[in-house]
């Protein structure tokens, strides 16, 4: 059984944290890991991306159309995803755009005509408002998205190895926050 | 970036990138000395070392450059102490003047340099390099690791075989090797030793002229004797990948580094069992054992990322042997960008003759995410003035490596060239030498100390006038913060030290027009100073002191005007 997680974001948006919960998950539940990311312009507002392959696997990229879950952080770079999607990919995608100069605007609309051709298993989530409201940061906004990819049965593993690699991924005077982040997702 | 406490348990396993097992892995050899010049992909290397050098006890710097890295290192190792030096693959270009003759030295304790090249340019400007082929020059051992728990134990071996053959030993890896992570497990650490003596031996440290000929044929000979060894160990395995059903036994694959991964994957995806065989010495090459594995072989495939040189040396060897065997490789996947999974799987069924239909690609023509400034950063002052004060086609602008390269992405696009570490202020020259136009050199500070002083010494040397704007952010920003010698005090690598400024080094080189000041406070008098300066006919730099917004909130710039 191999899940393929493609996670797509811009720098600053917690993708490599949640790599490394994910990760810890993994360990604990004695699950073989593969991953690997892209963070060169990470903090300069440039595309991030992380592939993370858990099961019997040997490459650490995943391949072409074979991902299992697509984790948007940013309407535009879920889109850019595409190349990994089929029909069986389920995509969770935060409701979110962060623009550039080149471009203003990204919307839903904009993602839906990307990917619902190939597509219809698609969740698009408010976790930035969602986390801004009730936790008063979009700094959890990753974390939210895990909790409810969690309660939609996308990642393999256990509740309690997720709130475990939350609590070693985080900096312990978050972890309470980001565990919020995770039941709010989760229930959300 | 401060030092900071990070728990790495014996026994304990942690999710780590590669650059973080190499890390480990020199713990547990018992590394006491590191230096590095930070750069993508082996940032991480020297970044975990900073972070755990105190608790560790192990000396750790951040060098003023590849070469000085790679000096200091032999340096340590010259006195009995282990010793790593990490460095981008670019880093390789600006050490290989040190590198060659410290080959024909012999160290007498382990002496260990990682270089990680970046096949597909994730993470650099410049060019797409294969360090590889400077280790055809460096005839010292060349480990090539495929993931994080084989980097750790690679980079334990380094250090033994170093010891045993009294001589340097090259980690390789590509970006997905170096930014893979896997669970490692954590070994058993102990105290380095930080302290040598350096005991004379002039045929074994002094490269003198009657020595270098003997020094240098040691140095091949060596290549059998390491050949011979390394057959003794696990290293360069032949395997066979998911048996099902032998489709033919005369043909073979040959795999190095992250290859091996994808060549994995994608057999058993093909539902296919072939002989592999999986290269960690880039040098010395396993001849020996390529040879045997040649021997039932009709047509082998070679996997490796960028050049293909593996390819090319197994072909001279089978010429040379006059054997008849088909050898394909670069032949079906273009030297250009990283392997992958996709393209493995096309090169492999054109190998094997198996029918595979590439899957349709739907092209969704998305608009390329541009990097920019960080909201904040003093860069985007620094631009914005520049804007302001000189219309486009009134100067060249000659830009440099860092952060500022971004000016050439809207909404300012003002950098005409960009090369390597360094280069703005000498391209600039040439250009100002030979033209009657206005040059605008652009470097950061880090960069300037990295490479750029020999080009302002020969610019006030042999006169010519580009208007030097330095970027002193105090930190080398693009890659994560790290600090340099101009970084204020208490935000520093080493205590104790004082801070170099920039506009002493300036002054003392003999730049007559020199200003500090802060682009952002005093923006208007940046935009008027560059007027100014550029009608100046001789050399003139303004300082733009601010700090990245990263260090600020951890240490405010002491300002001094």
């Amino acid at each position: 059984m191999i899940t393929n997680i493609f996670i797509a974001g811009v720098g600053g948006q917690g993708l490599i944290t949640l790599k490394k919960i994910l990760s810890y998950a993994a360990i604990n539940e004695g699950k073989f890991f593969r991953a690997v990311e892209i963070r060169g312009l990470a903090q300069r507002g440039g595309e991030v991306n992380v592939h993370f392959r858990i099961g019997e696997v040997d490459s650490p990229l995943i391949s072409e159309k074979d991902a299992d879950l697509i984790i948007g952080l940013d309407l535009l770079e879920a889109a850019r995803g595409l190349e990994f999607a089929s029909s069986k990919t389920r995509y969770l995608v935060s409701d979110h755009f962060t623009p550039f100069f080149q471009l203003a605007k990204f919307d839903k609309n904009d993602l839906l005509k990307v990917i619902s051709p190939v597509t219809k298993n698609i969740f698009i989530v408010d976790a930035v408002k969602i986390c801004q409201e009730k936790l008063k940061s979009s700094v959890y906004e990753s974390v939210y998205l895990l909790g409810f990819a969690f309660a939609k049965k996308l990642l393999p593993f256990k509740e309690e190895s997720l709130i475990f690699a939350i609590e070693k991924s985080v900096p312990s005077k978050f972890s309470k926050e980001n565990i919020k982040a995770f039941n709010l997702g989760k229930n959300g | 970036m401060k030092p900071h406490k990070i728990s790495l348990p014996e026994n304990s396993t942690l999710p780590l990138l590669a650059d973080e097992a190499i890390v480990l892995g020199a713990l547990e050899a018992g590394v006491g000395f590191v230096s590095t010049y930070p750069g993508c992909p082996a940032a991480e290397i020297g970044d975990l070392f900073y972070k755990i050098k105190d608790d560790y006890g192990v000396y750790m710097e951040y060098s003023i450059n590849e070469i000085v890295a790679v000096e200091a290192a032999a340096g340590a190792a010259f006195s009995g102490v282990r010793a790593l030096v990490a460095m981008k693959h670019f880093g390789i270009n600006v050490a290989m003047d040190a590198l060659i003759p410290i080959a024909y030295t012999r160290p007498r304790a382990g002496l260990v340099i990682v270089v990680c090249d970046d096949p597909g340019c994730h993470s650099s400007a410049q060019s797409e390099q294969d360090s590889r082929v400077f280790i055809e020059n460096l005839n010292i051992l060349t480990l090539e690791p495929s993931d994080p728990q084989e980097a750790k134990e690679f980079t334990r071996l380094a250090f033994e075989i170093s010891e045993k053959f009294e001589k340097p030993v090259i980690i390789r890896m590509t970006v997905r090797v170096a930014h893979q992570t896997a669970a490692v497990k954590i070994g058993k650490i102990p105290k380095p030793k930080i302290k040598g003596e350096f005991i004379k031996d002039l045929k074994r440290f002094d490269t003198a002229p009657s020595l270098v000929l003997n020094q240098k044929r040691e140095l091949l000979a060596m290549k059998y004797e390491l050949e011979k060894y390394l057959a003794t160990t696990s290293l360069n395995p032949i395997l066979t990948t998911y048996d099902v059903v032998n489709i033919n036994k005369s043909i073979g694959v040959i795999t190095s580094g992250v290859s091996h991964l994808y060549v994995l994957e994608v057999s058993k995806k093909l539902k296919i069992s072939l002989p592999i065989f999986k290269i960690d010495t880039f040098y010395p090459l396993p001849m020996g054992k390529i040879n045997l594995f040649l021997q039932d072989k009709t047509k082998i495939l070679v996997f490796e990322e960028i050049i293909g040189l593996i390819e090319e040396k197994i072909r001279a060897e089978v010429q040379r042997r006059g054997i008849k065997i088909e050898i394909f490789g670069k032949n079906l996947m273009e030297p250009v960008d990283e392997l992958n999974p996709d393209r493995v799987i096309e090169a492999l069924s054109q190998f094997l003759g198996i029918d595979y239909s590439k899957p349709e690609k739907i092209e969704a023509n998305l608009v390329v995410r541009t990097p920019r400034f960080c909201p904040g950063c003093p860069d985007w002052s620094i631009f914005g003035a520049l804007k302001n004060a000189v219309k486009t086609d009134e100067a060249v602008f000659v830009g440099d490596i860092g952060c500022y390269m971004m000016g050439y992405y809207k909404p300012f696009e003002l950098q005409d060239t960009l090369l390597c570490m360094g280069a703005s202020l000498s391209i600039g020259h040439g250009i100002s030498k030979m033209t009657e136009q206005k040059v605008i050199a652009m470097i950061g500070d880090s960069t300037l100390l990295h490479g750029g002083l020999h080009g302002v010494i020969n610019i006030v040397n042999n006169g010519s006038s580009p208007l030097i704007i330095i970027f002193n952010n105090g930190t080398t920003a693009m890659t994560g913060q790290q600090p340099h010698p101009a970084t204020p005090l208490g935000f520093r690598t080493q205590d104790g030290k004082v801070q170099i400024k920039i506009e002493d080094l300036l002054k003392v080189i003999g730049i007559k027009n020199i200003v500090v000041l802060d682009p952002v406070s005093q923006n208007k008098l940046l935009e008027k100073k560059i007027k100014q300066l550029l009608l100046k006919k001789q050399t003139s730099a303004i300082i733009c002191r601010h700090p990245c917004i990263y260090i600020d909130h951890l240490e405010k710039m002491e300002i001094q005007y």
